[in-house]
């Protein structure tokens, strides 16, 4: 048995190096872009400020690029908002004055037919499952990068060993493991308030409350709870380094006339954490402390999707059933449909969502949206015009993004547009009702 | 070692001296045309030139061929469309990749008609430039164009007509009328240069006038390499984002 494992690997290495041998060299190829953008939001004369100030440089090349194997690493260099100093000393620093992030993009080397039609990729990396657009509940690899408003889409790569398989022309599968759990990448506290703890005042008003519902007088109550000393803190947990707690899964995928499907499985992470508040009141020493437990439920998810032309019209539906293994997190499952259609120079989308939208107010209950975009290219599609939006069915708050685009010369575009949030309290999109923006961004690629 | 394909030449060409002084049927001419100019597989490297009122687009592709319906095209340059790529394994088979999203999507049955890579060939057209799901209908013509002897067939392909000039003598494609409903050009393809490479016949410029735009679009093969033993399981979706 352990002589056939070692001939096992000692054959795969053999078949790797073959694939290292060969000579066949392509062009190599670096490529990059920068982009700028700023927002305003409109809040009435004196209210209105800048939210959004981002600048990028993204760099990345293929390093080796040979018939069986290539690489590729990316890089990128992000300036993010505002200077911030706090003191005199800090003008002395230009990290505080100019915040600037680097990050690795993706950074991986693939082999190409390591056995006939398999091929296996290490390292950074973007693996996208589902066939839907915006939103994929089967999609649970690559981490969400929330941190842009305007995109909705947006993945980090992460570090994964995959491997694809295309054993026949119509069918396929893959294989993947990422042995490390990333969390989701929330907005700017510039743009968007993430602070999560309740205020002093809030956790003093908790205590009154109790107090009375111990029969005390509403003036005593409100005298001891002003004794009380009061901390607040957030502890979040990460899922433990140890192998077991890796995330991977396996995906069936092929196409059969004119449908393309695919069957997943996952064992993973919820990208967001769960809270969950604990209070501990000690009446002794009069403390009350607030901590809000963050963590990731593990999950796994049963995941199917098709898409199609019917009719002239492209059509998709996707769903992913979660199970998870914790009483915190409740089954059940995730899908979103849609249509999209050309003509006479538009392009129509339309999408129902039945599950949870990235920068909605997120509650154990899923929401039912609707999220669509008409757009129209004019002067040789130099101008793109678009309007897109996402509407919350049950409570009827929205979200709409106009966009215009100019490409005035190949790899240039001008973006000028808008943003804007409408929810009442209690809506999906309710803290996101003061969101009334426009911005204008310039995005160079070479 | 015979070569399939030279003795399926042979064979139709003797087919064609034994049926001198008979007309060829239209689906024989397109058969003669898909042997004449069809390899195992090919690379190719090429520059499509778009030019309209305004001005003049350059972009750089990398085409790889297998047989008549399997097309694997990426674009190199410009960096706007750098790395997306186009996949084809049939007429109803039609697959895009763009990198900004990383991920891979079927073209949809209205979109097949909208333009590749901001050209005036559309992603239908790309997909059927080999004839490879053209099916050749109603009677042969035999007439002169540009000082050559041509049969004159009418094709469809997904219910798209159109009306497809073939030399004489090597059995190429030299112009190819894409029609409306009513019969009107709507554009206009011409095939030039032709240059033979192992008993293939390969039209180095491609040229589509589009009529009711008032544009054209000329595709010029830089680079070519026929049967270099591409599989069948080389158009996948790993090879679509690895550009080819």
């Amino acid at each position: 048995m352990y002589f056939r494992r070692l001939m096992f690997i000692l054959l795969f290495l053999l078949l790797l190096g073959r694939g290292l041998s060969q000579e066949e060299e392509k062009e190599l190829n670096f490529y990059g872009e920068m982009n700028t953008r700023m927002q305003v939001r409109i809040a009435g004369r004196d209210s209105t400020r800048l939210t959004w100030f981002r600048s990028a440089l993204s760099l990345g090349m293929v390093p080796i690029a040979r018939e069986r194997f290539e690489g590729k690493i990316g890089v990128t260099v992000r300036m993010d908002g505002f200077p911030y100093p706090e003191k005199w000393m800090d003008l002395t620093r230009v990290t505080e004055l100019e915040p600037v992030a680097i990050l690795l993009d993706e950074a991986f080397i693939r082999f190409y037919d390591v056995l006939p039609g398999l091929n296996l990729t290490l390292g950074r990396q973007k693996v996208r499952w589902g066939t839907a657009d915006v939103i994929n509940p089967t999609d649970n690899f690559a981490t969400p990068d929330y941190s842009d408003p305007l995109v909705w889409d947006e993945r980090r790569p992460v570090w994964m060993a995959h491997l694809g398989w295309k054993p026949l022309p119509a069918l396929g599968g893959e294989l993947g493991i990422k042995p490390v759990f990333q969390p989701a990448i929330s907005p700017p506290g510039e743009w968007f308030s993430t602070n999560v703890l309740p205020g002093e005042e809030e956790l003093r008003s908790f205590l009154v409350g109790e107090f009375i519902r111990q029969g005390l007088d509403s003036t005593t109550a409100r005298e001891i709870a002003a004794l009380y000393t009061i901390s607040s803190r957030e502890e979040i947990v990460l899922p433990g380094r140890n192998i077991r707690n890796a995330t991977c899964g396996g995906r069936l995928k092929g196409h059969i006339g004119v449908f393309d499907f695919s069957l997943s499985y996952l064992h993973g992470y919820n990208f967001l954490p769960t809270v969950e508040p604990v209070m501990n009141v000690d009446p002794l020493n009069r403390r009350l402390d607030f901590v809000l437990k963050e963590r990731f439920l593990s999950k796994q998810v049963l995941g199917a999707d098709a898409a199609a032309n019917i009719a002239g019209v492209g059509t998709w539906l996707e769903a992913g059933y979660a199970l998870y293994s914790d009483t915190a997190g409740k089954n059940g499952v995730s899908l979103i449909g849609g249509l999209d259609y050309s003509w006479s120079g538009f392009y129509a989308n339309l999408q129902f969502l039945y599950g949870d939208f990235p920068l909605a107010q997120s509650s154990a209950e899923k929401g039912t949206f609707i999220l669509g975009a008409i757009e129209r290219k004019f002067f040789s599609d130099r101008l793109l015009t678009r309007i897109g939006g996402v509407l919350d069915l049950k409570k009827g708050s929205f979200g709409l993004t106009p966009l215009l685009r100019l490409t005035p010369f190949n790899g240039i575009e001008i973006e000028m547009g808008g943003l804007v949030f409408k929810g009442d309290e209690g809506t999906k999109f309710a803290r996101l009702n003061p969101v009334k923006e426009l911005f204008g961004g310039v995005r160079y690629r070479f | 070692m015979f070569n399939l394909k030279k003795i399926k030449t042979l064979l139709l060409a003797l087919l064609g001296l034994v049926s001198a002084g008979y007309s060829m049927s239209a689906p024989d001419v397109l058969e003669r045309l898909r042997v004449a100019t069809t390899a195992k597989d090919r690379r190719v490297k090429a520059i499509m030139t778009i030019t309209d009122r305004k001005r003049v687009q350059k972009r750089t592709l990398r085409l790889v061929m297998k047989g008549t319906d399997k097309l694997l095209v990426t674009f190199i340059e410009p960096a706007d469309l750098r790395g997306v790529s186009f996949l084809t394994t049939g007429r109803d088979n039609m697959w895009v990749y763009l990198p900004a999203q990383g991920r891979v999507r079927r073209i949809s049955g209205s979109a097949v008609d909208q333009s590749f890579g901001g050209s005036d060939f559309s992603y239908r057209e790309m997909a059927s430039i080999s004839f490879g799901s053209s099916r050749a209908t109603g009677a042969v013509e035999e007439k002169e164009w540009n000082g050559t002897m041509v049969y004159l067939i009418n094709i469809e392909d997904g219910g798209e007509k159109s009306r497809l000039w073939v030399d004489r003598e090597r059995f190429v494609p030299l112009r190819v009328d894409k029609l409306d409903q009513h019969g009107n050009v709507l554009k206009l393809i011409t095939f030039s240069d032709f240059l033979e490479q192992d008993g293939v016949w390969i039209p180095q410029t491609v040229c589509l006038d589009n009529i009711s735009r008032g544009s054209s679009t000329e595709l010029k093969l830089l680079e070519v390499n026929l049967n270099t033993g591409i599989k069948d399981n080389y158009f996948t979706e790993d090879n679509m984002k690895r550009g080819g």
